[in-house]
């Protein structure tokens, strides 16, 4: 009798035991959202809510109420999306300022602005459709390889000393990518599109922004702030400058090797302590920015 | 206990074929690719039809026979397909490079994404189609990590996306091909080498920096309009070795090594084109070092001189 015991047990062991996780990662899916119980303060349903540790997406996670979160952070955690989707309940029409994703605030699909923690790490995946930003996240983070579209607030938030590698963010209801607090975020290799408001805003202090494109948001599409830098990056048919500097601290800011076309704005507005060399533009510079060498025209 | 444990086996057995990793990746072989019901709508044989968003891994080489299949079709949104590694393997072979390059008959694909938005395919690679190595047709998408090669099409094809880290080599047309809508697109890091077109070509808005490209027959890079251009090496291509194309104008190129290409270094289209801190040099094949109506924002240096046209 016992003997008969064995097979079955020993079946359900295996299967929960592959529910449970991969490899030392938690797994987070659907299913095991509904139930509760990912960390020891996540309760039943959405949002997911982590308190730390290395956790990887089993399935996509569908979130249907506007109000809610997708997943709640609240230590310090590194999250792989593993290819997967959290999805909202919010989509977007048009593209720029003609972008309309309904109205009203809600969820965030993954919240990890809470002020204790930092770096969080995500990567891999997609986030869309929530009622206020895709993804905030605190001092010290990195983000790579996600993409982030259709939610009715920023696409991404990040605060100081932030890395931003490969990140997609397009037709969002503000800004693709958002960082204006605090200093040192890095931005490179990445694509703003269609998002309402500006493509990447991050007018605070010390920022590289590098090798991205931003094409058609709804204002300039690229922002800086003090002592920061834009290199080589592409800013094409926005509704307002290509790239426009902010903020009247002092401090350098250097802007070089831009290709910047067909914006409804100058190619650059810059304020003053704004250098610039070796950029294209087709609708000219504006603002007292100082060539430190050539630029076309 | 023998006999529980060959039922245990046995039950494992059935376990297997759900085609689920412990990191709930639906895993694809190519016993898989055979059977069918990898997704809903996958019938037995290539394709294998990915209608679900999620996430999807190789489990082993898939092999495709024929010459018109596609290795994997997506037809929805939001998927990403990693190679695990592995391969997609057509049947097509090509001699030869750049503009001799001679690759067999065929019209499939390896992946296939023609109606598909924000897709990810990465790590592996995808060789011997009769068309496209990997196609995607949305926006927002991705190739990382990506090799592809002898495809009777081009390499890699993306609608606006990012394309990081691939290698693009001896395909039947361009390498890396950032289609012109509707979104613009990042290329770096890769290398595109003897294929029979373009190595890269981008549309409006392109970044293209940090990449090498070879012996192609075409242009080594060629852009659009609002592109920047930046940090490349473009060396021994039978067209130029940056090319700003017909109608397009406002790019930004510095800071590339542009060596025997036997067009130009660099061929611009108007004065809003700007080159700057680039090092050209031709051979006895070449046709020049500059050519079109660009503007020399200084430092190039040309044949060993810093003057150059």
């Amino acid at each position: 009798m016992m003997r008969r015991c064995v097979v079955p047990a020993l079946l359900l062991w295996l299967l929960a035991a592959g529910a449970a996780s991969a490899g030392d990662r938690i797994e987070i899916n659907h299913a095991r959202a509904l139930a509760g119980g990912i960390s020891p303060s996540d309760t039943l349903g959405y949002p997911v809510t982590l308190s730390g540790g290395s956790y990887v997406l089993t399935s996509n996670l569908s979130v249907t109420d506007e109000a809610v979160d997708g997943i709640v952070v609240s230590g310090p955690v590194s999250l792989d999306l593993n290819g997967f989707t959290i999805a909202g309940p919010v989509t977007c029409t048009g593209s720029g300022a003609g972008l309309d994703c309904g109205s009203g605030s809600g969820g965030v699909g993954i919240d990890a602005d809470n002020g204790a923690y930092g770096g969080v790490i995500v990567r891999n995946g997609t986030v869309r459709g929530f009622a206020s930003q895709g993804i905030v996240l605190d001092e010290g983070c990195r983000i790579e390889d996600v993409t982030v579209v259709e939610n009715r607030s920023a696409g991404v938030v990040v605060r100081p000393n932030c890395v931003v590698v490969g990140v997609i963010a397009a037709r969002n209801g503000t800004q693709g990518l958002l960082a204006t607090t605090g200093e040192g975020v890095v931005i490179r290799d990445s694509l703003v599109r269609g998002n309402k408001s500006y493509g990447i805003l991050a007018n605070s202090l010390a920022t590289s922004v590098e090798a991205c494109t931003a094409q058609g948001n709804g204002n300039a599409g690229i922002e800086i702030g003090p002592a920061s830098i834009a290199n080589y990056n592409a800013s094409a048919q926005n509704s307002g400058a290509g790239i426009s500097t902010a903020g009247t601290a002092v401090g350098t800011t250097l802007i070089k090797g831009n290709a910047l076309y067909g914006n409804s704005g100058a190619g650059l507005q810059m304020v003053s302590f704004t250098g610039y060399v070796l950029n294209s533009s087709s609708t000219g510079y504006a603002g007292s920015g100082v060539a430190l060498g050539s630029n076309q025209p | 206990v023998r006999r529980e444990l060959g039922v245990l086996l046995t039950a494992l057995a059935l376990l297997a074929p759900s085609a689920r990793a412990g990191d709930g990746v639906v895993l694809i072989s190519q016993a898989d690719a055979i059977a069918g019901g990898v997704t809903a709508s996958d019938t037995p044989g290539f394709p294998v039809t990915l209608d679900t968003p999620g996430s999807y891994r190789l489990a082993g080489d898939l092999t495709v026979a024929s010459t018109t299949a596609d290795g994997i079709e997506i037809t929805v949104d939001d998927v990403t397909v990693d190679l695990g590694g592995f391969a997609i393997q057509g049947p097509i072979t090509c001699t030869g490079q750049g503009s001799a390059l001679s690759c067999g008959a065929g019209s499939g694909r390896g992946v296939d994404a023609t109606g598909a938005a924000r897709i990810t395919v990465r790590n592996g690679s995808v060789r011997g189609f009769g068309s496209d190595g990997v196609y995607v047709g949305g926006a927002d998408s991705r190739a990382v990590g990506l090799t592809a090669e002898e495809n009777g099409g081009s390499g890699i094809v993306l609608s606006g996306g990012i394309v990081r880290d691939c290698t693009a080599s001896r395909n039947g047309s361009a390498g890396i091909v950032p289609a012109n809508a509707p979104a613009p697109s990042v290329v770096v890091g890769s290398t595109a080498v003897g294929n029979k077109s373009d190595g890269i070509r981008g549309n409006v808005g392109a970044v293209v920096m940090g990449n090498s490209a070879a012996r192609n027959g075409g242009a080594g890079i060629a852009v659009f309009s609002g592109s920047s251009v930046h940090r490349n090496a473009s060396h021994e291509n039978e067209g130029d070795g940056i090319l700003v194309q017909s109608f397009a104008s406002t790019t930004s190129i510095t800071l590339n090594s542009l060596v025997d290409n036997d067009g130009y270094g660099i061929q611009t289209q108007t004065s809003a084109d700007a080159y700057g801190y680039n090092v050209i040099s031709t051979d006895v094949s070449s046709t020049g070092t500059v050519a079109g109506s660009g503007t020399n924002l200084g430092n190039n240096f040309c044949d060993g001189s810093t003057t150059c046209p």
